[in-house]
């Protein structure tokens, strides 16, 4: 539609995007429910960040909180593409973030640009920061789960990563145009949900146990609201046993 | 055997509604927790009360005009000053600290760090409601951690400035009503603590609060402002093995778990199943457990099972409860006892008598104590409070089912005889003066009130650091530096112990800190 307008200038072009994008913003704005939870999401991650005691890793978790909250702008504006893609990068700066704070010299080569975040090496089954290893080693009681919480991290990254890549089917769902997408916000509602619970799972496995009284109190309210069906991190913050 | 889940704090949301089997009595439960009436839900462990309350929780979420907020009290015993109202301070704190959250997850608050994407951010310095009440919680939260300095409560704000608050949010964003679930909710055996709870309980009423709330059968320190036949609707949350629809039930309840070999086994042998669901007295977490700890649904394995959890692993969870209220443990020896050597012999000796028994109702008062403590752990049930045996007036017990047959070698086969001949009319009485009554009769001055329970803690404090799980060089360090009770670490960071101990990094430190508070906890869990 918009191609048929011959003698539109620039300005007036992406003023017509704008009041797309904005009839898009004003469709979704009412989601008060799911947007709602996306920012609770965001900003526990940032506050779960104020506990780790490293400054980089602490910086790098604030900057994934960050970008999920990019994401989910991305999203009410129509943009499900660039949602997608920067939830990815959410993702992978989170479980990149963890992986460094057991990965020294990779985050400091990270950080002056000299080494980049695998996937591949981020989900390893044997030596990722989603395996038995890993749980052993900060959080043995979580150890049945890693398997199950691997699997559904490389399940939501393919998905996302579709977006990313252009895959064939991703242009037909996210289309050409600017237009609202029912199907698409609902998948990224999900999607969202999914890498949040995977990225404060990983967290808590890596760091919980090193925190204080004081600071289990801190996030213990976020905690045995949404993640309290995990027995082992339920107790460890003071909720009830499993019998 | 299929893997279940036995406690709701397992469940997901999604989970919890399609695992749901509703009887008539959890319909009415329902119906009075979404009320706008505040509602006391009492049983005994592993019944379903949070269960229960979630599902409420979760019908009251669907709708737009209310929130509805999940509170756990489970750890309230680290509060223990010597002002009695910073336990209220502590739990009214914790109550608005959920509410906060709540409100953000709902989209109606937005948080600090958001101004990060804000160039002209919204600093918690601004004038809103959230604002107002983030800054009434943070008094309130200061007033409990100043642990060692009297607070001037002048200074805090007052509940009606809590209730304001509320009001403005309410009006705010258009909700008609804010419902608090409290779970675990005065669980803690502090007759103080209990009083506290529910003084904030009813001071929470208001056109806009709600307070909902699962107690136990042992909790009756009610205090003085509150009387539960006024102040709220009173729940009871008992599935008595008499009613028609009560093996029905259970069935349903255990199918929604169970994979497709377990129902078609049940199917099969359906007697098996009635003994096991029996057995459990009305209590879905123990039936789940004990179907789960079979190997196969077959009677030599049922049979296995029901000794085993029921001579066993009952008693030893009452047992354990004396370990962790440390005041209570000679009450809690003395039931176990009472129950296993006098009770249940008389009971199942006596050709009239069948899971019931009657006491007169002037008993001594640690008497009355230790039978709730046994009904707290669910072995016995309360039945009714004025039955008349002999001319005298007592209370009816149940004990639990499977404790009985647990006891023949062949439990299935007996439970067949059991259930038919077993009559509520036929009981065996014990009057108000019996020889075991004398072991424990000069207790009633030790039923532990706060006093005690602050100077057992004081003593614990006082203890050595010796008795701290560390090595010898660990203990010898931290002496030499002048760190000789647990009091001298609690408290203290681990950066304090890397400063003043030689040679202790981060490693020794966070194992000084945690052998501490271990101990601490261990010792004051609740």
């Amino acid at each position: 539609m918009l191609n048929d307008q011959k003698n539109m200038n620039i300005k007036e072009y992406l003023n017509q995007l704008n009041e797309k994008s904005q009839e898009i913003y004003n469709e979704t704005i009412t989601d008060f429910d799911d947007l709602g939870k996306t920012h609770h999401l965001a900003s526990f991650i940032a506050e779960f960040s104020e506990n780790i005691f490293d400054e980089n890793e602490k910086k790098m978790i604030l900057t994934v909180a960050i970008q999920m909250e990019s994401a989910t702008l991305n999203m009410i504006y129509g943009m499900y593409r660039q949602a997608y893609s920067t939830l990815r990068l959410a993702f992978e700066l989170g479980l990149g973030a963890i992986h460094f704070s057991v990965h020294k010299l990779e985050h400091n080569e990270w950080i002056k640009g000299q080494n980049d975040i695998k996937w591949s090496k981020l989900i390893d089954e044997d030596n990722g920061v989603i395996s038995e290893r890993f749980s052993n080693a900060f959080f043995p009681e979580l150890k049945d789960l890693m398997k199950d919480y691997n699997k559904k991290s490389k399940d939501v990254y393919r998905k996302l990563s579709e977006f990313v890549h252009g895959n064939n089917g991703t242009w037909t769902k996210s289309g050409l145009t600017i237009q609202y997408n029912e199907e698409l916000k609902k998948d990224y509602y999900n999607s969202y949900k999914i890498v949040s619970e995977i990225l404060i799972f990983v967290m808590c496995c890596r760091y919980l146990k090193t925190f204080n009284q004081k600071q289990k109190e801190a996030i213990s309210v976020f905690m045995l609201e949404e993640m309290q069906h995990i027995s082992s991190i339920r107790e460890f913050l003071g909720g009830v046993k499993d019998i | 055997m299929s893997e279940f889940k036995l406690r709701t704090e397992s469940l997901k949301d999604d989970d919890i509604i399609s695992l749901a089997v509703k009887n008539d009595n959890d319909k009415k439960i329902i119906k009075s927790l979404t009320s706008s009436e505040p509602c006391l839900l009492e049983g005994s462990r592993g019944t379903g009360k949070s269960f229960l309350m979630k599902i409420s929780q979760i019908n009251l979420e669907k709708k737009s005009s209310t929130l509805s907020i999940f509170i756990s009290f489970n750890i309230s015993s680290l509060i223990n000053t010597g002002d009695h109202l910073q336990f209220y301070h502590w739990m009214l704190a914790k109550t608005l600290r959920a509410l906060l959250n709540k409100l953000r997850k709902k989209g109606l608050s937005i948080s600090n760090y958001s101004k990060t994407l804000l160039s002209n951010d919204t600093s918690e310095s601004e004038e809103t409601i959230e604002n107002n009440l983030k800054s009434i919680v943070k008094l309130f939260e200061n007033s409990y951690n100043k642990k060692t300095t009297d607070v001037d409560i002048d200074t805090l704000p007052d509940i009606e400035d809590v209730k304001e608050a509320i009001k403005e949010i309410c009006k705010e964003n258009n909700l008609d009503r804010i419902y608090f679930f409290f779970d675990e909710a005065a669980h803690v055996f502090r007759p103080e603590q209990q009083r506290q709870f529910f003084n904030l309980f009813k001071d929470l009423r208001s056109p806009y609060i709600t307070c909902n709330a699962a107690i136990y059968p042992g909790v009756t320190h009610f205090g003085d402002s509150f009387e539960p036949i006024h102040d709220c609707i009173y729940e009871v949350l008992d599935r008595n093995i008499a009613d028609n629809d009560y093996l029905e039930y259970f069935k349903k309840m255990v199918f929604k778990q169970a994979d497709a070999s377990l129902k078609k086994s049940i199917k099969d042998q359906g007697q098996l199943f009635n003994t096991l669901a029996l057995s459990c007295g009305g209590n879905p977490r123990i039936l789940l457990k004990t179907i789960q700890e079979m190997e196969k649904f077959n009677t030599s394995e049922a049979n296995k099972v029901i000794k085993d959890f029921y001579r066993v692993k009952i008693w030893s969870e009452h047992t354990e409860l004396g370990e962790k209220y440390k005041g209570h443990q000679f009450l809690i020896d003395w039931g176990r006892d009472f129950l296993e050597k006098t009770v249940i012999p008389t009971v199942i000796t006596n050709e009239k008598s069948s899971i019931y028994f009657w006491i007169n109702k002037d008993i001594p008062e640690t008497i009355k104590e230790s039978l709730r403590l046994l009904t707290y752990t669910g072995i016995i049930k309360k039945l009714d409070t004025s039955t008349r045996s002999h001319g005298d007036l007592g209370i009816r017990y149940e004990i639990k089912y499977g404790c009985i047959i647990a006891l023949d070698s062949n439990p299935n086969q007996y439970s067949t005889e059991l259930f038919k001949i077993r009559s509520i009319r036929q009981f065996t009485a014990f009057g108000k003066n019996h020889s075991d009554y004398e072991k424990i009769e000069n207790l009633s001055a030790s039923i532990l009130e706060d006093e005690q329970y602050r100077e057992s803690l004081e003593s614990m404090l006082n203890k050595s650091i010796n008795v701290l799980s560390l090595t010898n060089w660990q203990k010898e360090r931290l002496i030499a530096s002048g760190f000789i009770t647990i009091r001298d670490l609690y408290g203290l960071k681990e950066k304090d112990l890397i400063e003043k101990i030689y040679q202790v990094g981060p490693f020794r430190a966070r194992v000084m800190m945690n052998a501490a508070n271990s101990e601490l906890l261990e010792y004051i869990s609740g």
